[in-house]
């Protein structure tokens, strides 16, 4: 056979593979994110209006929709005159990028603890473990109000805190996995065969676990969101004037026995992205892995 | 089993310590904590003379060992704004705060059982589906568009309960409800999951064979044996519903230690933060230990462990 010929064969029999897998994949839940994705990343450009452009004279105009809105602002104006829509378009990256660099981070410190601790056992592991409980009993959001309080509120500050309470829920997890996949064959017969501790962690233990890895990540992007948004809501997180959607909310109650829609609009955003997250992420569980059932 | 509750009890010891190094560290972040414990604004003699007063020159062990020996007798400094101890207006907030999570977690653990029950009994019913469509919403709302949506619909639309403030049990309701949904939620999906592979059980079909009613059969045979891991998550759900209630006080002015210490941390009254950190610690993990201890008594298969 021709080498030609068999590269068509191998794109045809790839594409009905990849329709298969993504079969049944929640389309709406990954429109969603793709939106939340571009906005995030592209938000400065695409907002119709400065974010931070004060107009008192236009200041708590209703949407679009609604009677006495405009066109020009289609969800209305703050309480500063500020342009809600480009508020929530640039409101968009933060919540990306806090989501994202936690995930990075927790995923990274978590498997690496799950790994070592699992693999080598023994005092390493009790000792690993320990800090693991240590955290998970603290109040992360009370703790977050020290660390502002000490060192002041801002998203790096946010992105340390978060990342500090998400990886102990993954090296609960992982080490599960971890214990588990040691037992294996393939294992024990890396090491008769010679292979460094190192070397089976990083090229026999790690890969298995990679699939939960990725579950409880899409599951926990959702609840970074959360988090993020309840700590700028509580006024430690994004510093005015710098648009974020928990803070915008947070603004909002104060006007809302008048201008009710000024607290929703941003938690709407948050319940869409929240809610796609975890439905990707729940099909992506069943998809990759019909046993796991924990988080 | 008294080995089992000494032991628990070193885990919760050693806990604690863990929490109060963790807590003592972030204050020294800064590098020097008299900057962040002086009044804000004060001259540079006051804070060369908490300097000295704290011995913030002395080896950092031994001013650790002064945090904790201070701590352990209920010396946690004074506030910055109230110039009480700190100490005194956390118990003062306690009580509030405990009748709000302990209301809310009342309402969550019984819908969140009766609703993971009923779905249990025909998996795949109208009721699995709403329940399923119910708790999923719960995980993804954040719990203040929640508190907003309910003030939005029972204040400003239909006027029948306060926004602000705390008295009445009407004050109560909807801090109370916005609280419960998110936890209701994980408890409907674990007691759910936990009656689902208890009903698959032989001695639930030698029941059903031997002529017990049905109520019987879920409430008895099955739900008693659900139970373990249905209070293992309860349990947990407390300290989530714990975390909630800073938000949803300080949305309704609720004055617990939620709302004391998002003022503290607004107002840069560090005490007053770190004792809220420090103490709502200590209660998690007392929580934590007695939760453990109560196991020993529901699941006899623990004390031989």
């Amino acid at each position: 056979m021709k080498i030609g010929s068999s590269s068509r064969v191998t794109r045809y029999a790839s594409w009905p593979r990849i329709r298969k897998s993504l079969k049944g994949a929640p389309w709406f839940p990954l429109v969603i994110l793709v939106l939340f994705l571009v906005v995030g990343v592209f938000g400065r450009h695409l907002a119709p209006h400065d974010p931070l452009n004060i107009n008192v004279e236009i200041r708590l105009l209703p949407p679009f929709f609604m009677e006495g809105g405009s066109l020009q602002y289609l969800l209305g104006t703050d309480h500063l005159g500020r342009d809600v829509l480009s508020r929530l378009i640039v409101g968009t990256g933060v919540s990306l990028q806090v989501s994202l660099v936690v995930i990075a981070v927790a995923a990274s410190i978590g498997a690496l603890v799950a790994i070592v601790a699992g693999y080598l056992g023994g005092w390493v592991d009790t000792i690993l473990m320990r800090l693991v409980d240590i955290i998970m009993s603290m109040p992360w959001i009370i703790i977050a109000l020290v660390f502002a309080a000490v060192v002041g509120a801002g998203v790096r500050n946010i992105i340390i805190i978060l990342s500090i309470f998400a990886w102990p829920g993954y090296a609960r997890v992982l080490r599960g996995e971890v214990l588990r996949i040691k037992q294996g064959d393939f294992v024990r017969l890396a090491v008769v065969a010679g292979a460094g501790k190192a070397r089976i962690m990083l090229r026999h233990i790690f890969p298995n676990i990679v699939n939960t890895l990725v579950v409880i990540s899409t599951l926990q992007v959702g609840s970074i969101i959360l988090a993020e948004a309840g700590l700028s809501f509580i006024g430690v997180g994004v510093p005015p004037p710098q648009p974020a959607w928990g803070a915008m909310a947070a603004n909002g109650v104060t006007y809302i026995f008048t201008q009710w829609w000024l607290a929703l609009l941003p938690g709407v955003a948050i319940v869409l992205v929240v809610m796609s997250t975890n439905l990707l992420g729940d099909w992506l569980r069943i998809r990759l892995d019909p046993k796991f059932r924990q988080l | 089993m008294w080995r089992y509750i000494l032991k628990r009890l070193l885990q919760a010891v050693i806990c604690i310590l863990g929490v109060s190094v963790i807590i003592f560290m972030l204050a020294r972040l800064t590098g020097d904590p008299a900057l962040l414990m002086a009044p804000f604004g004060s001259p540079v003699e006051v804070i060369l003379a908490l300097r000295e007063k704290w011995g913030l020159d002395l080896p950092i062990i031994v001013q650790y060992w002064r945090f904790i020996s201070n701590a352990v007798q209920g010396d946690l400094g004074l506030s910055l704004r109230f110039g009480t101890p700190v100490i005194t207006l956390w118990l003062d907030r306690l009580p509030n705060t405990m009748l709000l999570a302990g209301v809310s977690f009342a309402i969550a653990t019984v819908a969140g059982v009766f609703g993971g029950v009923t779905s249990s009994v025909k998996p795949g019913g109208w009721f699995d589906k709403l329940g399923k469509t119910v708790a999923f919403l719960g995980i993804s709302v954040p719990v203040f568009l929640t508190a907003i949506v309910l003030i939005i619909i029972f204040s400003v639309n239909l006027r029948w309960l306060p926004v602000y403030g705390t008295g009445t049990w009407q004050h109560l309701i909807m801090p109370a409800f916005a609280l419960a949904w998110a936890s209701s939620a994980g408890q409907l999906r674990l007691t759910r999951s936990a009656m689902l592979d208890v009903l698959d059980a032989e001695y639930i079909k030698m029941a059903r064979v031997k002529g017990v009613p049905e109520y019987k059969v879920i409430a008895k045979h099955a739900l008693k044996n659900a139970s373990i891991p249905i209070i293992t998550m309860a349990a947990l759900q407390f300290m989530v519903l714990f975390s909630g209630t800073v938000i949803i006080e300080f949305i309704f002015a609720w004055p617990g230690i939620g709302w004391l210490a998002v003022e503290g941390a607004r107002n840069r009254d560090f005490p007053v933060v770190q004792a809220c950190a420090l103490m709502t610690s200590v209660l998690f993990i007392t929580i934590n230990l007695a939760v453990d201890i109560l196991y020993a008594y529901i699941d006899p298969r623990i004390k031989y462990q």
